[in-house]
This record gives structure tokens, C-alpha cells and sequence, in this order.
């Protein structure tokens, strides 16, 4: 059997970590236990991460209602961190819920999702993986959270994003978010270890220019879509070419928004009321060998979100740079902070 | 470096930080040594007659080695391990005949010198007793620690060892001249492993 648990606790946490000179505790033995399991237990773990990080991809997009003129443009570097809610900091882990792994002690147990308490090896549950014949493997204390709150005021899942506006005809603005493949792939990577592409198209369209007496009305309003698609992979062991396990990770979010905005000297109010979609999948590919058996892509689940989202932020413009704030309340409420330059 | 970069670009999931403890895990398992085959033996004459006493006999396990047969992954990134407990299993006692057994058991590190580790009296081994525990670190009772200690320290430094037993029959009554069973001892062990300080 190879490495042991890490690789499985999320590619976030273990490539995130100086892993290289610590233990990859892979995770073939959670595949051990089945990949009906293995699923189970990772999506759970991985569940917050996930659904924050969609949330993450429909903030941003805007800091006005107030398309730019024709040609105008905007570039803009936001994060977007979405807070985890108390709830999902842990998920119930429950002996019934699976066939092949089982708390040590006891049949159920709150376990620390990835964006749960970090908590040492003694304050975890221990969890016993069995072979298909019901004999003990190994056990495994469960994962730790990251306990990011215990350093940071806020438990949440950063999402970072660039993008670019131009004004087009007719109070009509186009955004892009794009970053290409073959950036990540010879900026970051060796051997094309791993690769990011990032796609996002977004209009913004004033809808108030087509109301009577619009020039009577004391503020900005438009309407506003935005889609983000993400893909990104990593290859588990890129210096072996017999290797073919890669992480798969591939994302989407859409949003439609009414946008309403006032500006007040050097500072923008501005506001939006709408509908925002995620929907990412994650998966592990590639070929998996097991005490047992070999098994293909073994890893694969997706997660689907979806509902209203208000948000209200203000932005302060010195000239052509712009700093802007942003709240967006739904499930995972969401703080962006954004930088850019404006010029029209 | 990359790898970090391609998740903070990737997944977004920026790991600003792990709590006080760190990112740490315990792996454990249960380790059955090889059968040991041993051999009771009494004069013909005393064959279905209760023998008080049979001479020692000495076995032992052959090499032992769990670190770097069953905790290489970890090996090297282990803090530390732990002995939790060890079991015996007396196996294939033939019915009819009865003994009880004394067991003086040592290891031996790299092939160093004996450390005795017990001496327990199993009796009634014609019952073919399953699992018990002959060391357990919540209750260690009379077991040298020190000698725990350092076979814990041999499985983080991927020594080998050998646990020699030496055993002795007491009221012994065989059915024939020569018993043959199987002792057979499984280690319980978990390695400690820290993945970021």
C-alpha cells in the first residue's frame, strides 16, 4: 500500500503544506475502504471549502451601476472571502452512513471539516477502515480542520480573481475574467504539474437610461450577469510518467443581479439584488492501486448551489484608482475587498 | 513552492494558517507476528502422568521488523511511536493434553543483548486462548517499561528486533510423548505523525 492519508484530505490542505519534506499520508487507505466510502468521507470533509469557493466566484464583479463610456476600462484584483458558517464547521460522522469505516469508539461523532477546529491527533476520533471481509486495516485518527479562526478573525474560504471591464455602446459594459492555461502551467509548473484556466465573462447593462425621466432619477441602475468557469488540475506524482493520478477540479458560478449605485463625490455606494448559481466538481482520475484492487478515477462529486444573493459595497476612487468593499449576504456571507484602476 | 501557488490559484483554499496543533495524525495497527512453532516434550515414561515441571525450552520470533516493513511510509516523518499493546494467541494445543505455561520473554535490538521485556504464566494453554494481552500501555503492570521504551525507539529507527521467549511447562500432563503448537504475538502500534509544526 502507498502513502497514506494526507493526499486525501483535501489536495487543498496537503499541496497547500510544505508536504514535500513532511508525510504525505495518502489517501489509498480510505480507498481501501471502498470508493463508495472514500467519497462519502472526503465530500463531507471537503464540503465547506467547496461551496465557499463558489460563492467566492460570483463576488467581485462590480463596484458601480454606472457602466463605463465607450471604451473606457477598468482592471481590478479582488479576493473574496466567504465566510463559513458555525454549522459546517463539522460534519456528523455516523457508522450507519458507511460500509466499510467506522469510529473506533462509539457510532457517531461530530468530525472537523477542512474549515473546521484544528485539533490534535488526541482530541480526534479514531477511525478503523476495514477490508471487504470486515477486517481491521488500519485506523486513522479522523482529519483535523485547519482552525483558521483560531489566527484569523474569520473562518472563511478566500477566493482571489483579476478582471478587466471595457465600456461598449449604449450604456453596455463587457467584464472578462481570463487566465490562460499555458500561464499557470510555465509560470507555476514543472513538467505541467499543474494547471489553472479561467474563463469569466460578465455584462452590465444600464437599464435606467430606458426609464422615463431617467435623468430625474438621483442614481445608477443596471442589470447584471456574470459567469465564471474555472478548471484546474494537478498531477499527483508529475517526476513519474507511469504516474497518471491527477486532481481534477472544475468550476462554475453565474450570477444575475439588478445593480443600483450612487456616487457621492469620491465615493460610490452601490448595491445588487438577485440570483447566484455555483456548481463545481471535483475528482480524482487516474489509476489507484489498492491491497485489493485497482481502481480507475476513483474519486468524483460535485456540489450544487444555489439562491438569492443581496450584496452592498462602496468604493472610494483617487482619480483612476479605485479601493472597493463589498458584503454580499446569502449562505456563506461574503466579504471582497478589491484594488483596481478606472479610466472612464 | 509550485504546489503551494497552484492551490492558492487552483482551489483558492489559501491555508493561511494551521491552530496550535499543528496538522497531525495517527496511524495504528495491529501487527501479527510469524506463528512461533514450539515443542513440548516429556520422557515416554511420563506420558498421561502430571509432570511438575518440563525443562525450559528457548524460541523466538525470528526478525521482527514494523517500521520499515509495515510503517515505512511514515518512517521518516514519524514523531513518535507507540506501543499500545501486545497480545498472544496459543494455537493448535492438542486436546486432551494440559499445561500451563511460563513465558520469560526479552528482546533483543539489532541483535544486541536480551532486555527482558515480562515473565507471565499462561495457564491452562490446552484452551487455546485467543488475544490475550500481555502488554497494555494504559495498564502496563509488571512489564519492564524500559524495555518498551526502547523497542519503541527501534520502530522509529527502523531497527529490527527479536523477541526471545523462553518457556517452561508446569503440571503438565501430554497424551503424547511431544505437543506441537503455535505461539503467536501481534503488536499493536501507532506512529505519530506530524505534518506541520
Amino acid at each position: 500500500m502507498k502513502k497514506i492519508i494526507t493526499r486525501f484530505f483535501g489536495l487543498a490542505l496537503l499541496v497547500s503544506l510544505p508536504f514535500s519534506s513532511k508525510a504525505q499520508i495518502g489517501f489509498d487507505s480510505f480507498l481501501e475502504a471502498g470508493v463508495e466510502d472514500a467519497n462519502k468521507l472526503l465530500e463531507s470533509y471537503l464540503e465547506p471549502a467547496f461551496v465557499g469557493f463558489g460563492f467566492g466566484m460570483n463576488s467581485g464583479w462590480y463596484n458601480t451601476a454606472k457602466p463605463h463610456k465607450l471604451f473606457g476600462f477598468d482592471i481590478n484584483v479582488a479576493v473574496s472571502v466567504s465566510r463559513v458558517p458555525t454549522a459546517n464547521e463539522v460534519f456528523t460522522f455516523r457508522n450507519s452512513d458507511y460500509t466499510n469505516v467506522r469510529l473506533t469508539n462509539g457510532t457517531s461523532a461530530e468530525l472537523p471539516t477542512l474549515f473546521g477546529p484544528n485539533l490534535g491527533a488526541d482530541q480526534l476520533p479514531e477511525l478503523t477502515f476495514l477490508d471487504g471481509d470486515g477486517n481491521e486495516l488500519i485506523r486513522i485518527t479522523a482529519p483535523t480542520g485547519l482552525g483558521i479562526e483560531e489566527d484569523f478573525t474569520m473562518n472563511a474560504v478566500p477566493t482571489p480573481m483579476i478582471q478587466a471591464g471595457i465600456g461598449l455602446f449604449k450604456g453596455t459594459e463587457l467584464k472578462l475574467r481570463i487566465i490562460p492555461e499555458s500561464v499557470t502551467t510555465s509560470t507555476f509548473s514543472d513538467n505541467d504539474a499543474f494547471g489553472l484556466n479561467v474563463f469569466g465573462i460578465g455584462l452590465m447593462h444600464d437599464i435606467k437610461q430606458w426609464l422615463p425621466a431617467s435623468k430625474l432619477l438621483p442614481f445608477d441602475l443596471s442589470v447584471f450577469f456574470g459567469y465564471t468557469k474555472l478548471e484546474a488540475f494537478m498531477k499527483f506524482d508529475p517526476d513519474d510518467p507511469t504516474n497518471n493520478q491527477t486532481a481534477n477540479f472544475d468550476a462554475s458560478a453565474m450570477t444575475f443581479q439588478g445593480v443600483i449605485s450612487k456616487k457621492l463625490a469620491m465615493f460610490t455606494v452601490f448595491g445588487g439584488l438577485g440570483y447566484a448559481k455555483s456548481d463545481i466538481d471535483f475528482g480524482l482520475n487516474g489509476t489507484f492501486e489498492t491491497e485489493s484492487t485497482i481502481l480507475n478515477d476513483p474519486i468524483a462529486f460535485n456540489f450544487s448551489n444555489s439562491g438569492v444573493r443581496a450584496n452592498l459595497g462602496l468604493r472610494l476612487k483617487l482619480l483612476f484608482l479605485t479601493v472597493t468593499g463589498e458584503y454580499a449576504m446569502q449562505e456563506y456571507n461574503t466579504l471582497t475587498a478589491s484594488v483596481g484602476f478606472s479610466f472612464r | 513552492m509550485n504546489k503551494r501557488f497552484f492551490l492558492l490559484l487552483v482551489m483558492a483554499l489559501l491555508v493561511f494558517a494551521c491552530g496550535d496543533a499543528g496538522y497531525e495524525a495517527d496511524v495504528s495497527k495491529t501487527i501479527d507476528i510469524d506463528p512461533i512453532a514450539v515443542d513440548i516434550e516429556v520422557p515416554a515414561l511420563a506420558v498421561g502422568q502430571l509432570v511438575p515441571e518440563t525443562p525450559p525450552i528457548d524460541v523466538n520470533t525470528g526478525t521482527i521488523d514494523i517500521g520499515d516493513n509495515d510503517f515505512s511510509d511514515y518512517l521518516s516523518d514519524a514523531e513518535l511511536f507507540t506501543i499500545n499493546f501486545i497480545n498472544y494467541t496459543i494455537d493448535g494445543f492438542p486436546a486432551g493434553s494440559s499445561a500451563d505455561l511460563e513465558l520469560d520473554v526479552s528482546i533483543s535490538i539489532n541483535g544486541g543483548a536480551d532486555q527482558p521485556l515480562l515473565t507471565i504464566i499462561v495457564p491452562d494453554a490446552q484452551n487455546n486462548v485467543t488475544d490475550v494481552t500481555l502488554y497494555d500501555k494504559n495498564n502496563p503492570g509488571n512489564v519492564n517499561q524500559g524495555t518498551i521504551n526502547q523497542l519503541e525507539s527501534a520502530i522509529q529507527n527502523g531497527d529490527a528486533f527479536e523477541m526471545n521467549i523462553t518457556m517452561t511447562g508446569r503440571d503438565v500432563t501430554l497424551q503424547t510423548q511431544q505437543v506441537n503448537f503455535n505461539l503467536v504475538f501481534a503488536f499493536d502500534v501507532t506512529a505519530r505523525i506530524q505534518l506541520v509544526d
